[in-house]
């Protein structure tokens, strides 16, 4: 197969992208529909925005090139770059979460789900909720437990 | 202002995969206290014993446990400065559970209890930010069989130990500086590495069991119980120091080198002696070239060089408290807690230096607010009493 055919991807508000196939296969709904020929061309992309289809297409770029380097040291240069490209207001990171599951690409999903653990580590049960918009939704008994597991009681 | 973000609109699945990524029992425990989907989504933290020859391993964690903000941000005021209270706790293996703890000085295995009624009786976690920094084994003596002698130091592989037991490797320095290793199933531990080296620490990095020796090479154990040379000697011409320490911060392997003073150095010092330190200095370990950088500034970064663990604390943005300093114990007076500030390398007991004594004594108001009037029992991190 001819590493530099191209693909192009459409939005579900409508606009197109043209990526290489090597890139396009980085997501595996993608790969897979390519490969069953089912995938019409432009490919549609449901419930991913343009915005959105923009940010995962440049992640899977950025992670295809790297991956053609043999150098070490750009192993740390990717690292920094994932940092930075989590640096995302919550409504992007959420969209990114959806979009990385929908379109089954293993390490976005991972560096995303990694981000919001990052979120939440440390902080106390009810800053969570506050920050994700949960319901307290324990019964009485579940809610004992809780308090106990969290206990701490000295000697 | 941000369009408010339906995150209950994330299938379950995710996050489960999210919740996965929590490393700590404390994380794992507090995401099952979020709600009633959360909880059934990641099963508690097991805990198992883990036995070795001659005994068996136990545990303390070290919590920084900060105050939950209060007040909804109003992004025109500057952030109120952080505070915090670093503490060591392990859980007491009682009937019943209950979750009964002991409070631990940071650095040494020295118990702090207090007087009735001065502290609270029952705290519950959920109210406090609570960040687990490290867990540190010790080894419990309980019989002769497969006893390797004293243990000063032991980690665990992987860390923390997973749910097997049966992959769990201990790896330990005993004596005076003699390497060794238990696996389940074991009678006794064995030997590992050069018989004619001292080594000084160990430490569990990004998965691996890394020790470091008097010159400063640090190695790591491969698979197959080998010593395989990681890094140079932190001086090549025999000018380093006397005891090594290897802590991780920020991702980074560093390296923290002793010295001891002029009296404490004398040969005719036995095992046990108290050495007490003159200086240090602290290395960090440049993995690309394979060699040692100098750190002469730790930045908000406050190291910890405790009896049986070394561990690193950010303290940016705490009021009053300072980074760019390292705290320890003396070797063989771990009552003698004291504190280097890198800025000017002078050395002080912490109770005597108020800005770096606020993280560890005495307990916040934000935790016991009696703290007025409060007498301490004798076990404190000031001289003892008696």
């Amino acid at each position: 197969m001819a590493t530099s055919r191209k693909v192009t991807l459409l939005s579900s508000d409508g606009e197109s992208f043209e990526v290489e196939q090597s890139v396009a296969v980085e997501s595996i709904t993608i790969k897979d529909s390519i490969e069953e020929g089912s995938a019409g061309n432009p490919i549609p992309v449901p419930k991913v925005n343009s915005k959105i289809l923009a940010k995962v297409i440049e992640y899977c770029k950025k992670h295809v090139e790297s991956a053609k380097a043999e150098d070490r040291v750009d192993d740390e240069d990717l690292v920094a770059w994932d940092a930075d490209f989590v640096k995302v207001d919550q409504a992007t990171l959420f969209d990114l979460i959806r979009a990385a599951n929908f379109l089954n690409i293993k390490s976005l999903l991972d560096l995303t789900c990694q981000t919001v653990a990052d979120m939440i580590k440390g902080k106390t049960p009810e800053e969570k909720r506050k920050t994700f918009t949960i319901r307290n939704d324990f019964t009485p008994e579940e809610e004992e437990e809780v308090r106990r597991e969290n206990q701490w009681a000295f000697e | 202002m941000e369009k408010p973000v339906s995150w209950s609109k994330l299938p379950t699945e995710l996050w489960s995969m999210i919740g996965k990524k929590l490393d700590t029992h404390m994380d794992v425990c507090r995401f099952r206290s979020v709600c009633s989907s959360w909880r059934s989504l990641i099963p508690p933290v097991s805990e198992f014993e883990l036995r070795a020859g001659g005994g068996f391993i136990g545990q303390r964690t070290v919590c920084l446990l900060e105050p939950p903000p209060t007040s909804p941000r109003d992004s025109r005021c500057p952030p109120s400065p952080r505070e915090g209270w670093l503490i060591k706790i392990a859980e007491k293996e009682d009937l019943g559970g209950g979750g009964r703890v002991q409070l631990f000085n940071p650095l040494s295995k020295r118990p702090i209890s207090f007087k009735g009624g001065t502290f609270p009786k029952v705290l519950c976690t959920m109210d406090y930010r609570v960040t687990e920094i490290c867990v540190e084994r010790h080894f419990i003596e309980e019989d002769e069989v497969g006893y390797p002698g004293r243990v000063r130091k032991v980690i665990t592989l992987p860390d923390p130990p997973r749910a097997v037991r049966e992959e769990t490797l201990v790896v330990g320095i005993f004596g005076e500086g003699k390497l060794t290793w238990w696996k389940h199933g074991d009678e006794v531990w064995h030997r590992l590495g050069d018989p004619n080296c001292r080594y000084d620490d160990l430490i569990a990095y990004k998965g691996q069991c890394y020790v470091v020796d008097r010159f400063g090479i640090v190695s790591w154990i491969d698979p197959s119980f080998k010593i395989v040379q990681f890094s140079p000697p932190v001086c090549g011409d025999g000018s380093g120091g006397d005891r090594k320490h290897l802590v991780e911060s920020g991702g980074d392997l560093y390296m923290v080198d002793r010295y001891f003073d002029e009296e404490s150095r004398f040969s005719g010092i036995q095992a046990g002696d108290v050495r007490e330190a003159a200086g240090f200095k602290v290395y960090r370990l440049n993995q690309e070239w394979g060699k040692w950088d100098e750190i002469r500034n730790l930045g908000d970064v406050a190291l910890f060089l405790g009896d049986y663990s070394c561990f690193s604390v950010s303290v940016k943005g705490f009021g009053g408290c300072k980074g760019n300093c390292i705290y320890f114990t003396e070797i063989n007076a771990w009552w003698k807690v004291r504190v280097l500030n890198m800025e000017d390398r002078s050395i002080k007991r912490a109770s005597h230096s108020p800005d770096h004594l606020r993280i560890l004594w005495p307990p916040p108001a934000w935790v016991a607010p009696d703290a007025d009037g409060f007498a301490l029992s004798p076990c404190s991190l000031e001289e003892p009493v008696f």
